[in-house]
């Protein structure tokens, strides 16, 4: 038979403590679980870096805001997100083979810690699909798309959401051109939120 | 422990590679499902003899990749070399050949090339059976067990999978390598 | 063509499989033998489905990769503890009250306890109502426009995935992941116009 602890309510003063002294920031996106660090790929060139984007959760939430009126679903999508991540790299000729086998060794481990492949393509182009299912919805999707002397891609959003919202939307989203981003590449644009 | 797990790992993690290849026809398929079966056969260390873990492989073995199969097929279907969009996969098309043999001739290649493309396209049962005889050389005994069919049932699905893989093979090569489609006597 | 001929070569392509198993009897694998030598056509089937035999006998063994053992082995030699979601499984869990010795369901010290931590937990529950909370970050119109535009971009490069894939996600993730999807939804799901996304991306 266990013991009482009588430790019990020292414990769970000090859990109230540890809650007070959280701080006001969210917790940070490279913890979620959802989360893919672009970095395990390969360490690609910052100079072959040909579009970043990296949206976090106070900046989507605020989007979906200004959203909800005129896009509803579009808004309730971004406003479970906790991030919105996308790189592209040149791919150099030659390295795409070391790439790929990068990739492939990143997506077993992935797969070893509740990831499941959606989508494995491999014909001219290597394409990855990745969930990371949380029941009903998914708590992360990573997308690798390689063209062998052409670019790679990595796409991971992060946070809760509906694998349906994103098939509707597909056709929904109104499409800028490159140009219109103002230059080839992005940077991050989330702020910290000041204490 | 651990050490006994991996000397069994270590006799048997070709042969469950092996046909997980040969069964689905991609290699990083085949590299998931050994890896899946052999997690499986870590949980389950414990409850096995060590003498029945190949008879015990041969089961989930052929289960893993049946699964693996059927889970992906609506994926497969738009899988394709060409860019002819949708339809029946080739796997041969997508298949990486294992190493080339300098001895072997371009002809022998080729054929193999066909033959595992024609027997990844294979419907179940026979495409299970088939691995099972053949290239794992089991007696129908063995893979009665592992399919948990009757003996007669399997002795059935091997004949007749052999003829649907030479019919298949015969469509690939082409009817001018293998003369006639239809079989005529002309005595 | 006399029907007798006919008649042996039914008899011969039915005998095929089991003489390549050695499983005919020495008269049947004699005779359908004879009959080969004799029928061009059964020789050739013959041969056809020994070579096929062969060749299917003669795939080679294949090297599991060392990438696959070394992921099996790491989970058999270390301690692992990870969900679904691939976090950690909680690393302590608060015990709870059992039943004494005496069959009481509670001993009075430990009641003692249970109030003192009620105590704990309503200062717990003030302190996180009252507690100042920080500012939310202040983003201009210019800033809200490019990160719509990026968001727009990121979902448009995911579609040209899925759409080079020749593959939707739902039909997959949905049927899997989503439990009773209004039919609706399913008839909605398409993909993006063709020569909007190539000439953006």
């Amino acid at each position: 038979m266990m013991k009482i602890n009588r430790t019990f309510p020292l414990v769970l003063l000090g859990l109230a403590l540890g809650v007070l002294a959280w701080p006001a920031t969210a917790q940070p996106l490279e913890s979620q679980p959802g989360f893919v660090d672009f970095q395990r790929f390969g360490s690609f060139s910052d100079d072959d870096l040909t579009v970043e984007i990296n949206l976090g959760g106070a900046l989507l939430k605020m989007l979906a805001v200004t959203l909800e009126d005129e896009e509803e679903e579009f808004a309730q999508l971004l406003a479970g997100l906790k991030g919105l991540r996308v790189n592209i790299f040149k791919l150099q000729t030659g390295d795409a083979g070391v790439a790929q086998g990068n990739i492939r060794n990143v997506v077993r481990d992935l797969k070893n810690h509740g990831w499941e492949a959606v989508v494995r393509i491999k014909d001219e182009q290597d394409i990855h699909l990745l969930i990371l299912p949380n029941g009903d919805q998914i708590s992360g999707l990573l997308a690798v798309f390689v063209e062998p002397g052409k670019t790679v891609g990595f796409v991971n959003i992060v946070g809760n959401f509906d694998p349906a919202q994103i098939a509707r939307l597909g056709k929904q989203l109104d499409l800028p051109p490159l140009s219109q981003l103002g230059g080839a590449r992005q940077g991050p644009v989330e702020k910290e939120a000041t204490p | 422990m651990v050490e006994r797990f991996q000397r069994a790992v270590e006799e048997q993690k070709d042969m469950v590679y092996s046909f997980a290849y040969y069964y689905l026809g991609s290699r990083e398929d085949a590299e998931d499902v050994t890896q899946e079966v052999l997690m499986k056969l870590w949980q389950h260390f414990r409850e096995l003899d060590f003498d029945a873990i190949p008879r015990w492989l041969n089961r989930v073995t052929r289960n893993a990749s049946y699964d693996r199969l059927r889970r992906f097929r609506v994926q497969r279907r738009f899988i394709a070399a060409d860019t002819t969009g949708e339809g029946e996969t080739r796997a041969a098309d997508r298949t990486p050949c294992p190493e080339p043999d300098p001895q072997e001739t371009v002809e022998r290649k080729d054929f193999r090339h066909h033959l595992q493309g024609a027997l990844a396209e294979l419907a179940e049962p026979y495409r299970s059976v088939l691995l099972l005889r053949e290239v794992r050389d089991l007696k129908y005994r063995e893979i009665a067990e592992a399919l948990e069919l009757p003996i007669n049932t399997v002795k059935t699905h091997v004949h007749r999978g052999r003829k649907v893989l030479r019919e298949r093979l015969r469509e690939r090569l082409g009817e001018s390598a293998y003369g006639q489609e239809k079989h005529v006597c002309v005595r | 063509m006399d029907k007798k001929n006919m008649f042996a070569c039914v008899d011969a392509l039915e005998r095929i499989e089991a003489y390549l198993d050695g499983e005919l009897e020495a008269t049947e694998a004699t005779a359908l033998e004879h009959h080969s030598n004799a029928c061009p056509a059964c020789a050739e089937e013959l041969a056809w489905a020994r070579r096929v035999r062969q060749e299917l006998r003669a795939l080679p063994p294949l090297e599991c990769p060392p990438g696959v053992m070394d992921s099996v082995m790491a989970a058999a030699a270390g301690p692992t503890a990870t969900g679904t979601t691939g976090a950690k499984a909680p690393e302590s869990v608060l015990p709870f009250p059992q039943r004494t010795r005496s069959g009481q369901r509670f001993a009075p010290w430990a009641l003692r306890f249970a109030a003192a931590a009620a105590v704990v937990l309503a200062v717990l529950a003030g302190a996180l109502l009252l507690r100042p909370t920080a500012p939310r970050p202040q983003y201009t119109a210019a800033e809200l426009a490019q990160a719509e535009k990026e968001a727009r971009l990121a979902f448009a490069y995911l579609s040209t995935i899925q759409r080079r894939a020749g593959h939707k996600i739902q039909q997959d993730v949905l049927v899997k992941h989503v439990v009773g999807p209004p039919q609706q939804a399913l008839s909605r799901i398409v993909e993006l116009p063709q020569e909007a996304t190539e000439e953006n991306l």
